[in-house]
Formats: C-alpha cells, structure tokens, sequence
C-alpha cells in the first residue's frame, strides 16, 4: 500500500503516540464551550493539546443554531496520520459531512421520531 | 431467560444474591468488594428490553460506517503521501536551481571582478605618468630655482668686487685716514624712525 517504509513510519507516528480528536471543555459555569483539539490520550481533558481544529458551541445562539466550526484540512492531515476520534466528535464530524454520519445519530433519530408519532 | 431471572429476582430478593444486607455504610466511591447501600437493598433492576430489529439494523449500519472510515482513512493517508513526495520532488528541483543560480552568480561576480581589475590596472597607468610628469617638472623647477640662486649670488659676488675697490685695507689706511680728517661732514645729529634728520639735534 505505502511507498516506502520510511513514509508510513511517519504516518504511523499518531497510532504509536495515541492521538485522539476530541473535545476539549471551556467556558465558565452555565456555560459550556468545546473545542475540537488534536491531543495525547493520556492528557488532561482541557490540558495542553498539539492542534486546535475547530470549536462547537453546545448553547443555541439568537437564530437557535450550535455553531460548529471545523479545520477540514487538518482533521483530513490527523486522520491520515492515525489519530482516533471520540464519539461526541464522530457525530458532529458525521452532521457535518466529513465522516459519514454515524449509526446511533441515525438510530437516535428513528427512536425520536417513533416517539413523538 | 432474562425474563425469568427478572420474576425470580421479584420473588426472593435475598435468596438470590448472598451478599450481607449491611454492615456498614461505605463513604466515598464504593468499590466492588463493598457491600450494597442501606436504600438499595430492595431495589430489582430491569433489564433493558432490546429491540431485536433495531439491534440488527444498527449492526449492519455499524459495519458499514467502520467500513467507510477505514476507506476515508487510507484516502486521507495517499493524499499526505503524495503531498509528501510533491515536497521532495520540489526540494530537488530547488536544489538543481540553487546550483544554477550559484553557478549564474560567480560567472557574475568574475566578470565583475575582471572590469574592475581593467579599470584598475588603467588607472595605476594614468597615475604612474602623472607621477613621472610630476617628478620631471619638480627636477625642472629645482634646476631654474638653483640656477637663479647661482646667478644672485654671482651678482653679489660682483657687487662686492666692485665695491670692495673702496674698501680700507692695511695699505690704503693711511690714506683714508688723511682723506675723512680733511673731510668736514658732520654726523652729530639724531633721526627718527624714518631715517629724518630732527634738525634741532643737528649741531654745527
């Protein structure tokens, strides 16, 4: 698959190092604010992290949206490289298009719908 | 069979876990030797009722997304690759032109280098004649200014023969001294600055 060995020993420098993208929490009390961090696994939850690539706020603003933003391009570099994505990122990288949405979003959806119908 | 358990958990709730009722109530996080709480003693726990069709469908879409993203992965993965070969294939070529480049400027800076050495070497040419020019017109003026100097004092020389015709020497003294007694000129008087006579010094 790899061209040679010493491109792949590169790529395979975030599964050696276990690097995950998730969230990181900020904000203050009543007020949760995430962001979409390139981290060790082993780290702090809001410690030091390498990348920032994006942010999603969880409260709706004046239009009633949680605004995400994303860095397509480095996801696609971390994600090549390795890196692991936790369940909350998977599913809002799914709502956004960059990975294919996830089952239990879709399942989670069903459930609500057969609910209220 | 979960069922049953459940039935049977309802009936006997002490038959069916030997564990002591309680002993003691355990402070902090409660580890899994510790016994139950006081309050959840007598609690039975449903199980949650799984809906097989739904477990099925979510299954299959769970093979399937694990399936996409491994595929997106790789994808991602031969772009770094190429994207990494694209850098090097660069740094080469950089590399082939800054030779170029390295090789254009000292080709340069020779060419440089032999105009100024050109301008140079005419340069010293013109200053070494103006310096020969020079030295030939100091010699030229020394020799003028030292053949006047001969002829002043030929001049003087001259000048002093002639005079020294009146002069009073051992022979002629006799004579000189005869001739200023007979003479009457009288010297006694004073002058200014500007060689005047004041005549009220002058005696008779």
């Amino acid at each position: 698959m790899f061209v040679c060995f010493q491109v792949s020993a590169l790529f395979r420098e975030a599964v050696k190092r276990r690097i995950i993208l998730r969230f990181a929490l900020g904000g203050c009390t009543n007020r949760p604010f995430y962001k979409l961090v390139v981290a060790n696994r082993r780290r702090a939850r809001d410690g030091p992290y390498i990348e920032n690539l994006g942010s999603y706020d969880p409260m709706p603003n004046s239009e009633g949206e949680r605004l995400v933003a994303v860095n397509v391009n480095g996801i696609k570099r971390w994600l090549g490289s390795g890196a692991e994505v936790t369940l909350p990122v998977a599913k809002i990288l799914g709502l956004g298009g960059i990975l294919p949405l996830h089952p239990m979003s879709i399942t989670a959806a069903e459930r609500k719908r057969r609910k209220s119908a | 069979m979960a069922a049953l358990l459940a039935v049977a958990r309802r009936l006997s709730p002490t038959l069916l876990h030997q564990e002591p009722t309680f002993v003691q109530a355990v402070r902090g996080r409660k580890r899994r030797t510790d016994p139950k709480a006081k309050s959840k003693v007598d609690l039975i726990r449903d199980p949650i009722l799984i809906d097989a069709v739904e477990t099925l469908v979510l299954n299959e879409r769970y093979t399937w997304y694990k399936v996409i993203v491994e595929a997106l992965r790789r994808e991602f993965r031969a772009e770094r690759v190429k994207q990494y070969q694209q850098h090097l294939l660069s740094l080469q070529n950089s590399a082939k032109e800054d030779t170029e480049e390295y090789s254009r400027l000292l080709a340069e800076n020779a060419a440089e280098n032999a105009r100024l050495a050109r301008a140079r070497v005419e340069r010293l040419v013109e200053e070494q004649k103006e310096k020969t020019e020079q030295t030939l017109l100091n010699m030229k003026s020394q020799a003028e200014k030292e053949e006047a100097e001969r002829k002043e004092r030929e001049e003087q020389v001259k000048v002093l023969k002639e005079e020294s015709k009146s002069f009073i020497t051992f022979e002629n003294l006799d004579e000189c001294i005869e001739e200023a007694l007979k003479d009457d000129k009288c010297y006694n008087f004073a002058i200014n600055r500007k060689g005047q006579i004041i005549k009220r010094t002058r005696s008779q």
